[in-house]
C-alpha cells in the first residue's frame, strides 16, 4: 500500500472501520465456533475467544495507526467534530462569523484600494528612480503644490540636462476624439517629447514620441495611444496611418477654439496608463501642441515635472541643483511666488486621488484594523464562553488519554474554521465594497479606475490576516483548556467560573475600548461632514442648474441677450444668467488692484456675470444696484465687489462710487454684495469683485437658471436652447447639487464609512457584552440561587451581575477615549470646524455605547432575576 | 508467561514462513496454524497478531484480499509477495544465524 491509498484512507475511515471490524470479527466468531466444538456454550465460547484475542480496541486502533496517516486523520476527525459543534450553537457561531467577515472584508478592501493608490509602483523602467518636483504652497496647512508653467519647466530642465533628465507632463484631461467616423471621450495628457522614453515605457507598435516631436510649437501633429485604445478601435496594425480629431478648448475668453488632427505614430506597452495611478489616459501628445498661450502666459501652471536622476547623482544634489535654478529664475521673474523646490520620489506615481485620499485611507485602514481587533476578542469571547461549558468534555477526553497537543489542535481546529469561513466572507464583502468605495472616490461622470484584483500581495495579506485571526481567536481558550486538571473538573462540577472571568474582563475592556476609539473618530468625521453639508455658501446649493455653451460669444451680445430672455420666459424659470463660469468649478481669475492715490496694491478675484447673476444664484445686494443693460457697453466701467474687497481695500467705508484701478483699467463700485465661496468651499470666501460678462469674440458662457425642480426641467431647457439658437452647442449640463456633492466626495465617504463601521462596532460589543454576561449568568447559577434562597431581592441581584462589568466597561471607555483623542489629532486636517475636545464628539460615542450595552444586557439580567432558587441549586 | 516479547519480534517471520509454506490463508488460519506447530507454546495476546499483518501489508510484503469461506463468510486473506519472500529470505537468514551464536555462547560459557 503506498502513501496515496493511506491518504484515501483518511477520507474512507467509515470502510477502514468496518474491514478491520469485520476481520478481528470473523477471529472471534472462528475461535468461538471452534470452543463451541470443543464443548463451550456459545456465551463461554464468545467469552473464551475474546480472552485469547487479548485488546481489540488496541488491535484495531494500531491496524487503523498503520493504514492511515494518523496525523491527517486527527485533523480531519477534528474538522469534522468542530463543524458539528459550531452547528449546535448557530446564533453564537454566526454572530463570531459575521463580525470576523465584517472586519476582514473592511481590512481587505482598505487594503486593496491602499495598494493601488499608494503602494503599488508604475510599471515603468526602475520605477524606484524616479523622482517628481512639489513646491510648499503659500497657503499656511495646504498640501504642496505640484504644477509648473512653462517657462520655469524650461530652465529647470536646461538648467539640469547633466544631472537629471527632466519632462513634463499635463494634467490628464477629458477630450472628444474622433478616429475615422466613430467618437470617444478619452483622456488625452500632453507630455514632452522623452517623457516616455525617459519612463522607459516601451512601444507595442510603431513608435514613441521623442525630443524631436517637441521642439517647436505648433508643429509635430502627432500621438501615442494606448494599448487599450488600439484594441478598442480594432486593434489592427493600420491604425498607425489613421489621424485622430479633437478639439482643444480655449483657455480664455478671448481666444478661439482650434481644431486639430493628430497622426497615430504608435501604440504604447501594453499595461502602461499613465503616471497617475486612478487615472487612465488613453492618449499622449507632445508638449508643443497644447494652447499656444500656455508657453506665454506667465501665471499659466499646467505642467507637472517628473524625472530620473542620472545613477551618480544623490536625490540632495538634484534638490540642490533645482533650487539654484529657481533662485536665478526669480531674478528674472520676481513675481513668482515659489520660494523652495522639492525633489520627491514618483516611485508610485504622483496622483490626484492619492494626494487627496492618502490620509483617509489611512484612517481607513486603521479603523479597520480596529475593528478586526473587536471582533478577535469579541469571538474570542465567544469560544471562551462556549469552552468554559464544555470543560467537562475536555476533561473527559483528557482522562481518558487524550493529549493537551490533542485538544488544542481541535480547538485551533475550531476556531480555523470560524478564521476560514470568515475570511470567504470577507473577500467577497471585500470585493464588493472596493468597487463601491472607488466609484464614490472621482466625481460623477469621471471614471476612476483602479486595478483592484486580487494579487498576490493581497492574497498574502489575507492569509496573513487569517492566521492572525485564528490565533487571536483560538490560542487564549486553547491554551487555559488544556492546562486545566481533570480531576479538578470533572469533581468541582459547574463551580469553576473563577478563572475564566479573569480572561473575560481584559477582553471585554479591549472591546469597549477599541469601539469607544472607532465611534469618538466616526463622530468627528461625521460632525464635520454635517457642517460642511449645511455650511452656508454665499449663494444657493440647490435648486440651480449650469449649462456651459459653447460658441456663445461669437453670436454677439443681441443673441446672447435674446436667448436668456427666450430662458428666463420658459414656464418654471425662476431667474437666468450668464456668468464665464460656475463658483467652486476650479476656475479662477486673479487680478492686480491698486487704489488711486496709495501706494499698496492688493490682489482680487474676478468673475465676469450678466445682469441678474446675483438674483439668480442667491448672492444677496447689500447696497447700490446690480448691473444693468448699458453697463454691458465697450466703455462702461462699474463693477461690483464683494464684502471681503471692500473690507481689505476700503475698511470702514462706503464703497459704492469709489473708484479702483485693475490691470491699468479705472473701474467704478456701483454695488456690494455679500460673501461668496469662490475657489474652495472650506475656506473663506475671498476678495471678489464681478464684472459685465460681454459676449464678444470666441468664448464660452455658463446659463446659470434658477427653478424649483431644476433636475427635472434641465433636459428641457437644454431641447428649448437648441431651438431657440441652433448655433450655440450646450456642451454641459451641471445641476448646483452635483457640483457641491463632488466637492464634499472625499467627505461623504468618510462619513459613510465612519456612521458603517460605528455601527459593526456597536454591533460587536453589543455582541460581545450579550455572551458575556449569559456566560456569567449561566456560571453563576447556584450562587445567585443561593442568594435568593437567602432572601436577596430581584434587583440586588441584577446590581451583581452587572456591577462586575460595569468597571469594566469604565475602563474600556476610558481607554478607548484616551485612544480617541490621540486618532482624533491624526484626523484634524481632514475635519472642517471640528475639534475632537468637542463635547458632542465625547457624548456622541458614550452615549451609543451605554444604549447599546444596556440593550445586550437586559436579557440576561432579567434571566438573572427570574431564577427559581430551588431549580438553580438543583441544577448540580 | 508465554513470552510474549520473543513471539512479537519473530512474529512477521512466523508468520511469512507460514504463508509461504501454506499458501493464502486469513489471520484465523494462520493463529491456529501457529499453534498446530509449536503445540500452543506461542500463544500469546492473539489479537497483536493483526497490527503486524497490517504493517507488513503497508511494506508490500504480503498482499491481501477479501475471499469468501466455505461457511459462506467473508475473510481477509494473506499472500506473500515476492518482495516478501526476498524478505523472509533475509530474515530468516539473521534469525538462524543469532540462534546459532547464542547457542555457541550457551556452550561453552
Amino acid at each position: 500500500m503506498s502513501w496515496f491509498s493511506r491518504l484515501a484512507n483518511v477520507f474512507r475511515s467509515d470502510r477502514l472501520n468496518h474491514d478491520l471490524e469485520n476481520e478481528i470479527r470473523f477471529h472471534l466468531d472462528s475461535r468461538a465456533a471452534e470452543f463451541g466444538r470443543r464443548g463451550m456454550t456459545p456465551a463461554e465460547a464468545a467469552r473464551a475467544a475474546r480472552r485469547r484475542l487479548g485488546n481489540e480496541s488496541l488491535a484495531r486502533e494500531t491496524s487503523r495507526d498503520v493504514k492511515l496517516l494518523p496525523w491527517l486523520d486527527s485533523i480531519v476527525r477534528d474538522t469534522r467534530y468542530g463543524s458539528r459543534m459550531l452547528c449546535k450553537s448557530p446564533i453564537v457561531t454566526a454572530a463570531a462569523i459575521l463580525s470576523l467577515a465584517l472586519a476582514i472584508g473592511a481590512c481587505t478592501a482598505a487594503y486593496s484600494l491602499i495598494d493601488a493608490l499608494i503602494l503599488r509602483p508604475l510599471p515603468v523602467r526602475d520605477p524606484e528612480g524616479l523622482v517628481y518636483l512639489t513646491y510648499p504652497s503659500d497657503r499656511p496647512g495646504a498640501p504642496e503644490g505640484d504644477s509648473f508653467n512653462y517657462p520655469l519647466f524650461e530652465r529647470l530642465r536646461d538648467a539640469s540636462r547633466e544631472k537629471v533628465e527632466l519632462f513634463g507632463v499635463s494634467w490628464p484631461r477629458p477630450r472628444d476624439v474622433t478616429l475615422g467616423n466613430s467618437t470617444e471621450k478619452i483622456r488625452v495628457q500632453f507630455v514632452s517629447g522623452d517623457a516616455l522614453a525617459i519612463l522607459g515605457v516601451k512601444s507595442a507598435l510603431g513608435r514613441l514620441l521623442n525630443a524631436e516631436d517637441d521642439r517647436y510649437l505648433g508643429e509635430s501633429p502627432v500621438a501615442v495611444v494606448s494599448y487599450e485604445f488600439w484594441m478598442r478601435k480594432g486593434g489592427h496594425p493600420d491604425i498607425l496611418s489613421q489621424l485622430l480629431d479633437y478639439i482643444e478648448p480655449s483657455s480664455t475668453t478671448r481666444t478661439n477654439n482650434t481644431k486639430r488632427r493628430l497622426q497615430i505614430v504608435g501604440v504604447v506597452q501594453r499595461g502602461f496608463t499613465g503616471v497617475e495611478p486612478g487615472v487612465k489616459v488613453d492618449a499622449w501628445i507632445p508638449n508643443m501642441m497644447f494652447s499656444p498661450e500656455a508657453f506665454t502666459i506667465a501665471d499659466w501652471e499646467w505642467l507637472r515635472i517628473l524625472g530620473r536622476p542620472k545613477s551618480h547623482v544623490t536625490r540632495e544634489q538634484a534638490q540642490h541643483l533645482m533650487q539654484q535654478t529657481l533662485l536665478d529664475y526669480r531674478h528674472d521673474h520676481p513675481r513668482d511666488f515659489r520660494k523652495q523646490i522639492n525633489v520627491r520620489s514618483a516611485a508610485n506615481g504622483p496622483s490626484v486621488i492619492r494626494k487627496a485620499f492618502e490620509r483617509p485611507l489611512w484612517i481607513l485602514a486603521i479603523v479597520a484594523g480596529l475593528l478586526l481587533l473587536i471582533a478577535g476578542s469579541n469571538v474570542a469571547n465567544l469560544l471562551v464562553a462556549r469552552s468554559a461549558a464544555r470543560e467537562q468534555e475536555m476533561a473527559l477526553r483528557l482522562s481518558i488519554g487524550a493529549g493537551s497537543r490533542r485538544l488544542v489542535q481541535q480547538l485551533l481546529i475550531e476556531s480555523g474554521l470560524l478564521a476560514g469561513m470568515a475570511c470567504l466572507l470577507g473577500v467577497g464583502f471585500a470585493h464588493a465594497v472596493g468597487p463601491a468605495v472607488v466609484s464614490r472616490l472621482l466625481p460623477t461622470g469621471e471614471s476612476a479606475y483602479l486595478d483592484l484584483g486580487l494579487n498576490w500581495r493581497a492574497l498574502g495579506l489575507l492569509a496573513l490576516i487569517g492566521a492572525s485571526a485564528t490565533a487571536l481567536v483560538g490560542l487564549i481558550p486553547a491554551f487555559r483548556s488544556s492546562s486545566v486538571s481533570p480531576g479538578d473538573v470533572l469533581k468541582a462540577g459547574s463551580n469553576r467560573h473563577s478563572t475564566r472571568r479573569g480572561l473575560l474582563r481584559p477582553l471585554v475592556a479591549a472591546q469597549v475600548a477599541f469601539s469607544v476609539t472607532v465611534l469618538f473618530t466616526g463622530g468627528l468625521l461625521l460632525l464635520s461632514f454635517q457642517k460642511l453639508s449645511t455650511l452656508d455658501l454665499g449663494f444657493f446649493r440647490s435648486g440651480i442648474v449650469f449649462f456651459d455653451l459653447d460658441g456663445l460669444c461669437e453670436r454677439g451680445q443681441p443673441a446672447a441677450l435674446q436667448l436668456l430672455d427666450r430662458v428666463r420666459q420658459f414656464p418654471e424659470v425662476q431667474a437666468a444668467a450668464y456668468s464665464a463660469w460656475a463658483l467652486l468649478n476650479d476656475n479662477q481669475w486673479i487680478s492686480k488692484v491698486k487704489i488711486p492715490g496709495r501706494t499698496d496694491s492688493g490682489q482680487t478675484y474676478q468673475l465676469g456675470v450678466s445682469p441678474g447673476f446675483f438674483d439668480t444664484m442667491g448672492i444677496r445686494l447689500l447696497e447700490g444696484r446690480d448691473f444693468a443693460r448699458r453697463d454691458l457697453g465697450p466703455n462702461a466701467s462699474a463693477v461690483v465687489v464683494n464684502e471681503a474687497f471692500a473690507r481689505s481695500l476700503f475698511p470702514g467705508q462706503s464703497v459704492v462710487g469709489k473708484q479702483f484701478d485693475r490691470d491699468g483699467d479705472l473701474l467704478e463700485i456701483v454695488g456690494l454684495v455679500r460673501d461668496a465661496k469662490y475657489l474652495e468651499i472650506r475656506e473663506t470666501p475671498p476678495a471678489t469683485i464681478y464684472v459685465p460678462l460681454r459676449a464678444q469674440g470666441d468664448g464660452d458662457a455658463v446659463l446659470t437658471v434658477r427653478a424649483a425642480d431644476a433636475g427635472r426641467i434641465a433636459p428641457l431647457l437644454r431641447q428649448e436652447i437648441l431651438r431657440a439658437d441652433p448655433s450655440v452647442k450646450v456642451s454641459r449640463v451641471t445641476l448646483q447639487t452635483t457640483l457641491i456633492d463632488n466637492l464634499l466626495v472625499r467627505d461623504r465617504l468618510l462619513a459613510m464609512l465612519s456612521g458603517f463601521f460605528g455601527m459593526v462596532a456597536l454591533l460587536l460589543v453589543a455582541i460581545g457584552s450579550y455572551g458575556v454576561l449569559s456566560y456569567s449568568v449561566v456560571q453563576r447559577t447556584r450562587e445567585i440561587g443561593i442568594r435568593m434562597a437567602l432572601g436577596a431581592r430581584a434587583f440586588q441581584v441584577i446590581r451583581l451581575v452587572i456591577s462586575e462589568i460595569a468597571v469594566t466597561v469604565a475602563l474600556g471607555v476610558v481607554a478607548g477615549l484616551a485612544g480617541g483623542f490621540v486618532l482624533g489629532h491624526y484626523v484634524t486636517s481632514l475635519l472642517f470646524e471640528v475639534k475632537p475636545g468637542h463635547a458632542a464628539t465625547v457624548l456622541f460615542p458614550l452615549l451609543g455605547l451605554m444604549l447599546v450595552c444596556l440593550f445586550a444586557a437586559l436579557p440576561p439580567t432579567l434571566r438573572a432575576s427570574r431564577l427559581n432558587p430551588v431549580a438553580a441549586l438543583r441544577q448540580e | 508467561m508465554n513470552g510474549s516479547d520473543s513471539v512479537q519480534g519473530a512474529l512477521p517471520l512466523l508468520v511469512l514462513k507460514i504463508i509461504s509454506r501454506r499458501g493464502p490463508l486469513h489471520g484465523y488460519g494462520i493463529t491456529t496454524r501457529i499453534e498446530e506447530i509449536s503445540e500452543e507454546m506461542l500463544s500469546g495476546e492473539e489479537g497483536s497478531l493483526y497490527p503486524a499483518l497490517h504493517r507488513m501489508e503497508e511494506s508490500g510484503w504480503v498482499s491481501a484480499k477479501w475471499v469468501i469461506t466455505e461457511n459462506k463468510r467473508r475473510a481477509r486473506v494473506y499472500e506473500i509477495t515476492a518482495a516478501g519472500r526476498k524478505q523472509l529470505k533475509e530474515i530468516e537468514g539473521r534469525w538462524r544465524a543469532v540462534t546459532a551464536a547464542v547457542g555457541q555462547v550457551l556452550q561453552r560459557a
